[in-house]
């Protein structure tokens, strides 16, 4: 019995820390976005399936990262990254945790893009992923020649965190 | 006034917890004849690209979507983290609403994101941008009259007739 209901635990708590993750990481993309001045119309109209796919691999433990790229992504003018780090907590506490607020006070680090800047989301994962619609093959954006910022926590929850890495040109 | 809480991450999704505050805000108008059904429906589909967005960023959690059909007006707040995780929720129709005969929905718009919505709410006659108006049961008791002592203001002015 002991054992079973270990297990409900753990599912359960897996299932919530990919929907806590997938909130802390599309709402940080929807912040940046906006305080760059531009149109979240892409987030808005993509929102299902980037909710859809970051819980879904997040739960499965496949996702490893994810990218907001803005720019040709062959010349990006920057990239945020959010690496996904998956640990094992037994029966540590349930406690889900989201920077936002963070976030907002580091926006001054975050440098303008010029207006009308088409943007992307991307992911990358850690081997095999089940297919969510709404997804398509590409390449990563390539950020050589670009500087990297570690801008901490965005969310973590007891069976994995994000982190976000700002990547842009030296001023 | 009257307040729901609405239980967002990591207990529903934000897509998932604006389904729910959509649910509410049409249940809640559906009883009163003098409002348009499809109206509201119309209302909620300018605000379904948006509404997600501000849950998943936070913004519902401390500022509140307000539905304002008087005599009712209802503030709905999300909890998010650990706090969703406790407490109790009431979902669906909040009652007070059945013989109101004109609506509207006030969207809280912080920066970065208050030009747009306050483009989205140009978009239908019901949507407002920012805090909706303050004391609806002080409206309501005005036009009854019931709460006034005409006697009483004529002393507070001095005026003894």
């Amino acid at each position: 019995m002991s054992t079973v209901s270990v297990m409900r635990a753990s599912t359960s708590t897996r299932t919530r820390t990919a929907v806590h993750l997938a909130d802390a990481i599309t709402g940080g993309f929807s912040f940046i976005v906006s305080h760059l001045g531009l149109s979240t119309a892409y987030l808005s109209n993509n929102w299902g399936a980037i909710e859809l796919g970051l819980m879904t691999w997040i739960k499965e433990g496949s996702l490893a990262e994810v990218y907001l790229e803005f720019g040709d992504p062959d010349n990006p003018i920057a990239v945020f990254e959010v690496p996904i780090e998956y640990y094992f907590t037994g029966e540590a506490k349930e406690e889900y945790v989201a920077n936002r607020v963070r976030l907002a006070r580091l926006a001054a680090k975050i440098r303008q893009v010029p207006r009308g800047t088409a943007y992307r989301v991307v992911v990358s994962h850690n081997g095999g992923h089940t297919d969510v619609s709404g997804w398509n093959s590409t390449n990563l954006a390539d950020r050589s020649g670009l500087a990297t910022q570690n801008l901490g926590t965005l969310g973590s929850g007891p069976d994995a965190a994000a982190s976000l890495l700002y990547h842009a040109r030296r001023a | 006034m009257r307040a729901r809480t609405i239980k967002g991450s990591p207990e529903r999704s934000a897509s998932a917890a604006w389904a729910e505050v959509e649910r509410m805000i049409a249940e809640t108008l559906s009883p009163a004849p003098d409002i348009d059904d499809d109206d509201v429906r119309a209302a909620l589909d300018v605000l379904a690209p948006i509404g997600p967005m501000l849950i998943a960023s936070g913004v519902l959690t401390g500022d509140p979507v307000v539905l304002r059909a008087l005599p009712l007006q209802l503030e709905i707040t999300v909890t998010m983290g650990n706090s969703a995780l406790s407490g109790e929720e009431r979902l669906g129709k909040a009652p007070g609403a059945a013989t109101a005969t004109e609506w509207a929905i006030y969207i809280p718009d912080p920066e970065p994101w208050r030009a747009q919505i306050c483009t989205v709410a140009k978009k239908h006659h019901a949507l407002h941008s920012g805090p909706a108006p303050f004391e609806p049961q002080a409206a309501a008791t005005l036009s009854t009259g019931a709460a006034i002592d005409p006697a009483a203001l004529r002393r507070i002015s001095g005026v003894t007739k």
